[in-house]
């Protein structure tokens, strides 16, 4: 006879195993400060490369004006307000970034555990029924 | 109304048996109907705009993810600009570098809002954007739709300076990476309507998080006039050259394309709502439970009757009802009957 709480346990979790688990099963399979430590290094590559990108179409805007002042302009007062800029962008990002993989890694951590405990639960059922 | 939910059951009923055909179609159509759109729009690179390459292409988006779209459509924007003038390429790779680096590696769903928001500005139907992210995404997607916004204005800027980029000696090639840089940034008319579309946004996701009855329907009417009303004031105030006649009426249809939206993602029955209160250790609770509409979809029975059929004399059922054996086990009287026969 069909036990409609195990098919229905199944049903959920079959539905969860193809939707998120896989993504889910990857987040977890860090440790939490490895992961956000992850996350930390991937957004200060991109954020660093964004910034170049930035700094090259300030650059290439005025690209001759930007060669004749060269000379004439304060490299150390320019270079530091380059680096200042950077900082704040990088600060931002990486603030988002540390929010968002805790959260998203809560998130995964607490789904999985409920996944587990359904399988666990679903064992019962089958144990249950022998 | 009836009709309408039962043929949001059947799709979705369709939908659910045939899903492995229907999702490569869906991402084929999409595809094609993105890609033909942009060289409508654009254009500038012959090849492109070959049917069997669109086709092609369209055919091989249908069988990778959904983000692929997205990604062969800016591919396609990136050539044609290329072949309109490369430092108008350059700029426009920068500007798509920085959107993914810097929002849609955190938000990968997105990117599907960057690719419609152009394509309804196309269609001339624009603010269904704001009002359909407000309903059914959040606020943080108002970054994903002012991206569309972008790219849309950006598209326009190169279509309107067309004769400027593809003159080959009229200005050096620094003068036209200034001119379309300042196109984006100096362009009042985009500003605008990311600013009137965030706070579209933002109010419909408000309204319709709101625990009143038919906070969904007060949202998108609020939102709507709040897009038209604000885009109209913006134009008589800056004179931003857009069509008053294009905001009402893309408005307008944008109220229905939102309603068909409501009605498939949040159809309740108001007039049976339920006001419950209990308690447990440590709350009360107060909860307003709302049914949702629905229908069952009348299935189709097809009776087939052949001539082999006809001919055959049907023998009427035997009512089955159970018997004691003289062993204890149950029998039905039908299977007693075939017994004797046997015998």
């Amino acid at each position: 006879m069909i036990n409609e709480e195990r098919v229905r346990l199944m049903t959920r979790m079959a539905a969860y195993e193809e939707n998120e688990f896989r993504k889910h099963k990857a987040v977890v399979g860090f440790f939490r400060a490895d992961y956000i430590s992850l996350q930390v290094v991937k957004t200060v590559i991109s954020t660093t490369i964004a910034y170049a990108i930035l700094l090259g179409l300030y650059i290439m805007y005025d690209f001759e004006k930007f060669m004749k002042d060269i000379y004439q302009m304060d490299m150390v007062s320019f270079i530091k307000t380059v680096a200042i800029l950077y900082l704040v962008m990088l600060g931002i990002f990486l603030l988002v970034t540390y929010a968002l993989s805790l959260y998203r890694y809560n998130r995964s951590l607490q789904s999985t555990k409920l996944y587990y405990g359904n399988l666990k639960k679903l064992s019962h059922l089958y144990g249950e029924e022998e | 109304m009836s009709s309408l939910l039962e043929i949001r059951e059947t799709i979705k009923q369709f939908y659910c048996k045939n899903e492995v055909y229907v999702n490569p179609i869906l991402k084929f159509l999409a595809a094609l109907v993105a890609l033909l759109m942009i060289n409508a729009s654009m254009g500038y690179m012959e090849v492109l705009n070959s049917a069997v390459i669109v086709l092609v292409v369209a055919l091989m988006c249908s069988f990778m993810p959904r983000n692929f779209v997205v990604l062969i459509s800016a591919l396609f924007v990136l050539m044609h600009t290329y072949a309109l003038s490369m430092e108008c390429a350059i700029v426009v790779l920068a500007v798509f570098v920085l959107m993914f680096l810097l929002y849609f590696r955190f938000t990968p769903k997105d990117t599907k809002i960057v690719l419609l928001t152009p394509l309804l500005f196309v269609v001339k139907i624009p603010y269904v954007m704001p009002v359909a992210v407000g309903l059914l995404g959040g606020p943080i997607s108002i970054i994903a739709v002012s991206c569309g916004v972008v790219v849309r204005f950006m598209i326009r800027f190169m279509k309107d300076n067309f004769a400027t980029f593809s003159a080959e000696d009229a200005q050096t090639g620094s003068q036209k990476f200034r001119l379309m840089i300042d196109g984006i940034l100096d362009n009042k008319a985009m500003l605008v309507t990311i600013i009137v579309f965030a706070v579209t946004t933002i109010l419909v996701y408000t309204i319709r998080r709101l625990s009143a009855d038919h906070a969904w329907s007060i949202a998108i009417m609020v939102g709507i006039a709040c897009n038209a009303v604000l885009l109209l004031v913006c134009e008589f105030l800056l004179d931003l050259n857009l069509s008053v006649l294009e905001i009402l009426l893309g408005n307008v249809v944008a109220l229905f394309v939102c309603q068909v939206i409501r009605l498939m993602e949040f159809n309740v029955d108001y007039g049976r709502t339920e006001t419950v209160q209990f308690e447990d250790d440590e709350y009360y609770y107060y909860v307003k439970a709302v049914p949702k509409n629905t229908v069952a979809v009348s299935e189709k029975k097809v009776k087939r009757i052949n001539k082999q059929q006809k001919n055959k004399t049907v023998k009427p059922v035997k009512k089955v009802s159970t018997i004691k054996t003289a062993h204890g086990v149950s029998r039905t009287t039908a299977s007693k009957v075939e017994d004797r026969n046997k015998q």
